[in-house]
């Protein structure tokens, strides 16, 4: 006798013995105590869950004489019988195979003979979905009024396939998936009474990956005994599912989350070149950020049904890790799931999901938690701008007051700049020195990558002029960009509307809006050496050394300004508009006020000619 | 096939797997159907034989088929009467030969006690054939052993595979399939790219018997480079290049697959610049650097996945002219023409 495999040598003789169907099999058995057999049975559920099992159970049930709550007794001359197939009476029935009407025609003619040996004649009419039409309508008129002692049971694993007029003349009983926990429980029952060493992580991973089909699960244990030479490792159990190991995958998914392309990239080559399968590793995927939301909820219940093995480093990617990156994963994969399923390039695919998860995830990752943490950082920014705005209206005012006095608390170094007065350009030094202070080369390379996937998000106008223009320098939130041409500097830098839609693009792109800054490109040298020399100063000169140099290059800074008209006779009109160091104390002043009334609030630029 | 000794081709292929056949024979824990799932040209074929001159074999010597006697011999040659071979008769496997099937399942074996049935390609069965295999395979009535050999384990039916074990083959090791097209006389700057195309030496040295695969890639690098320099006549380039040299349905699909590496070599270039081994065009490392660096991510994911697309579109017989004329037209608007 050559070998068998598992699922044929644990096939279950008795109700007791299905696993995971208590309700199918507690019914029938109440039915046969209670004599009251249906003469028609559809049995309809995934594979491996029992069905033709447990229609060959009811067979023996029924015909046999021994019968004891429900159950056969195995025992009997035709209980065995039916057991080896045998009986004459327990006829099986491959659909499949014989799906023509001629075929139900001879059951139908058959089924008038009575039983020869048992009680009841029964017809196990497996993978009944496969009958033709004209089958199943010859086979209507017997199965609903059947002769006597005749028992139909279907068995299918489609039963959408099935006519409702086939079906309302049947009871139908809807085999469930087996739980993981109840294959794994079985699985170590097999194991033991056969005395083989098994790995209680493989049980689990074969549990899970049998899909709630028994026979499957069965099947893989046999395959992984085979490689683990009669021994179920862990490492043969991955082998024969294909799957990867929980390692890898967390390996992966914080390369994803960090947004390491390089990594993540580089993990699926070497996965797929192990010669894993593509969709398993799919399907992995998305139980192990199943697992991640499930046991963000309830650790608890996560462990006791989905039997996976939780180690520290999942505990705390649990914690780091924002729900709704993982919906966006999930989205994602199984987008890609779908797709996947009838191409012949798994690798391209993968690749492109792996590109794209470690990518556009960043998005969700900015927005803290939930609309209400929305609502705070918008309601703060609000609050920061309004008291913003009133710092400026008090400091417009304010050093309009002291126009003639050198503002004394300047803190920040400003660097001179004498060619100023023929520059008709001006520019915002106050805002670009914040960021240069904290410029840094990574900042600066991911704006410059953001660059081009911005561009094309501008209207086309807006992309005309930004068309010649780029990052030269970054910090954590704010840029710096220059213009080749001062005539479109000058343009970006009065449109609003602009700098709106940029700020918004890259809060699109890399998570926040950074204060954006326009340079003219021919001036950009100088303001950056200026800056440099400036900063190396502050480093070397005294307190005192230092307000002087700060005071004096803040001069420099906006010769022309919104007073400059009332008082350009004055050699240092130093009057400067920082924000920053505004002067709370200061009263308005006529003149101020009047020339607000005569420019408004901004900053003007007046020229001599 | 029938010339080459399949022993030597499964041990040159697939050693572990051979190897632990070998040891389960001996174990005598054979169970009664298998699935070989792997590419084409991964040695499924002939391991199964391989296995089946095992069981047959008058002359085993230390665990392996001698592959002389007159067992082996008939059955490296697919002659023996108990061995039961089918594959696909052109594009699907017909009814005629499940019939055909069904009716040695259920006779007992011409001149041993087993029976030995190889179905190559076994996803090309219909619905209908594969159901009616379901009883057969799972509880097969006397020594009979089935393997079902197919290269995309998706498309079999779920029930089926559930009453089998499945055996995944390894595509074969770079290396050793780089060897095999060395000895074709394949040049090495073609080893990826076919790589990615076959897993068989055979038909690696088919494509070069007339310069065809050449001209392909020939065709497909200008397409490339036409339309890395935003250059329109890319478009005119897919009827004027590309198309004459494309007829027969397997060479659209490799004409697209080429498509796909090139795109995937500019996402590699992108995102793994130290890869370089892994390029599948490398004699275009420097067009691809430079295309790497101007796109955007978002530009070349999308790139990718309309070229993905048109697999879909091949096998539900979109004219091919049409899928590539626009896989064309969408690349050009995503990079802003």
């Amino acid at each position: 006798m050559s070998y068998r495999a598992l699922y044929r040598v644990w096939r279950p003789q008795r109700f007791d013995e299905i696993i995971g169907q208590n309700v199918i099999t507690q019914t029938l058995k109440n039915a046969l105590i209670t004599n009251q057999i249906s003469h028609a049975y559809l049995f309809a559920g995934p594979r491996g869950t029992g069905k033709t099992s447990a229609a060959k159970i009811l067979a023996k049930a029924i015909n046999c004489p021994n019968q004891k709550d429900g159950e056969p007794c195995n025992k009997c001359a035709i209980c065995k019988a039916i057991t080896n197939g045998t009986l004459n009476d327990v006829i099986e029935i491959d659909a499949a195979s014989n799906n023509g009407v001629d075929e139900i025609r001879n059951v139908r003619d058959k089924a008038k003979y009575a039983p020869t040996e048992a009680k009841y004649k029964v017809y196990i009419i497996d993978e009944v979905h496969m009958l033709s039409t004209g089958a199943f309508n010859a086979l209507l008129k017997t199965l609903e009024e059947p002769p006597a002692n005749v028992v139909f049971i279907l068995a299918t694993t489609e039963p959408q396939k099935i006519p409702a007029t086939i079906i309302s003349r049947t009871q139908r009983f809807d085999f469930k998936r087996i739980r993981p926990k109840d294959i794994l429980k079985q699985m170590e029952h097999i194991l033991k009474s056969d005395q083989i060493d098994y790995d209680d992580r493989a049980l689990k991973l074969i549990a899970k990956s049998a899909e709630g089909g028994m026979r499957d699960a069965l099947s893989i244990l046999d395959e992984s005994m085979s490689y683990g030479d009669d021994k179920v490792t862990y490492q043969s159990a991955l082998q024969v599912t294909g799957s990867v190991t929980q390692d890898l995958l967390y390996d992966y998914f914080v390369e994803v989350v960090d947004h390491d392309t390089k990594s993540a990239l580089m993990n699926v080559q070497k996965i797929l070149a192990d010669g894993k399968d593509a969709n398993r590793f799919i399907e992995d995927l998305i139980n192990y950020c199943q697992d991640l939301l499930l046991y963000k909820q309830s650790p608890q219940m996560i462990e006791d049904h989905e039997l996976s093995v939780f180690d520290d480093r999942f505990k705390s990617l649990v914690k780091k890790v924002d729900d709704r990156i993982i919906y966006k994963i999930i989205e994602e994969v199984s987008n890609i799931q779908q797709q996947m399923r009838f191409t012949s390039h798994p690798d391209v695919y993968l690749e492109v999901l792996t590109v794209k998860l470690a990518n556009i995830k960043i998005t969700p990752k900015s927005s803290d938690d939930g609309n209400q943490g929305l609502i705070d950082q918008l309601s703060g920014q609000v609050k920061e701008l309004q008291s913003e705005v009133k710092a400026l209206k008090k400091q417009s005012i304010a050093s309009q007051s002291k126009l003639t006095k050198v503002n004394p608390e300047h803190n920040k170094p400003r660097p001179v700049h004498k060619e100023r007065h023929e520059q008709p350009v001006k520019i915002n030094l106050e805002k670009i020195y914040p960021v240069l202070n904290h410029a840094t080369k990574k900042d600066l390379n991911r704006i410059q990558n953001a660059w081009q996937e911005l561009l094309p998000m501008l209207k086309v106008t807006q992309r005309a002029i930004m068309n010649v223009s780029k990052p030269v320098a970054a910090s954590s939130d704010g840029v710096v960009v220059s213009f080749e041409y001062s005539f479109l500097y000058r343009r970006a830098d009065s449109s609003k509307e602009l700098i709106q839609a940029l700020e918004d693009g890259l809060n699109r792109i890399i998570g926040y809006s950074p204060t954006i800054v326009f340079v003219p490109s021919q001036k950009w040298p100088t303001i950056r050496k200026n800056y440099i020399t400036s900063n190396y100063l502050k480093q070397h000169s005294d307190n005192q050394n230092h307000h002087n140099q700060s005071s004096q290059s803040s001069s420099g800074d906006h010769s022309s300004d919104s007073n400059s008209k009332s008082d350009h006779s004055s050699s240092d009109s130093n009057d400067k508009n920082d924000p920053k160091n505004d002067h709370e104390n200061s009263q308005p002043n006529p003149i101020v006020k009047k020339a607000i009334d005569l420019f408004g609030n901004g900053i003007i630029d007046v020229k001599n000619d | 096939m029938q010339n080459t000794n399949p022993i030597k081709e499964a041990e040159f292929k697939q050693p572990n797997i051979l190897k632990h056949f070998m040891n389960v024979i001996k174990r005598n824990d054979l169970t009664h159907s298998y699935i070989f799932n792997g590419e084409s040209g991964s040695g499924k074929l002939s391991v199964a034989l391989s296995i089946t001159m095992r069981l047959f074999c008058t002359n085993v010597q230390n665990n392996f088929p001698c592959g002389k006697c007159n067992e082996c011999i008939r059955i490296s040659r697919l002659e023996h009467p108990d061995i039961v071979f089918i594959k696909p008769d052109g594009r699907s496997i017909k009814v005629d030969q499940v019939r055909f099937l069904k009716s040695e399942f259920s006779k007992s074996a011409v001149e041993g006690n087993q029976k030995i049935f190889i179905i190559d390609q076994a996803e090309k069965m219909s619905t209908n054939a594969a159901n009616s295999l379901l009883k057969f395979i799972e509880e097969p009535t006397g020594n009979i052993i089935s393997f079902l050999l197919t290269s995309h384990k998706n498309r079999i039916l779920p029930t089926i595979i559930s009453r089998t074990q499945v055996v995944n083959f390894k595509s074969l090791p770079q290396h050793v399939f780089n060897q095999e097209l060395k000895s074709s006389g394949v040049s090495s700057t073609d080893f990826n790219l076919i790589g990615t195309m076959t897993n068989s030496a055979k038909v690696a040295k088919q494509w070069f018997q007339d310069d065809w695969f050449n001209q392909l890639k020939k065709s497909i690098i200008r397409w490339f480079q036409l339309i890395a320099r935003k250059n329109s006549e890319s478009f005119i380039a897919v009827s004027s290049d590309i198309l004459p040299l494309v007829k027969t349905p397997s060479q659209k699909r490799m004409a697209v697959n080429m498509m796909i590496q090139i795109w995937r070599d500019v996402l590699q270039t992108k995102y793994v610049p130290s890869g370089s081994e892994n390029l599948k065009f490398p004699q275009m490392s420097g067009i691809l650097e430079k295309v790497a660096n101007h796109i955007s991510e978002q530009q070349l994911i999308k790139i990718i996945e309309i070229i993905l697309e048109s697999n879909r579109l091949l096998s539900i017989n979109v004219q091919f002219e049409n899928i590539l004329e626009s896989i064309t037209l969408q690349i050009m608007d995503k990079l802003n023409y």
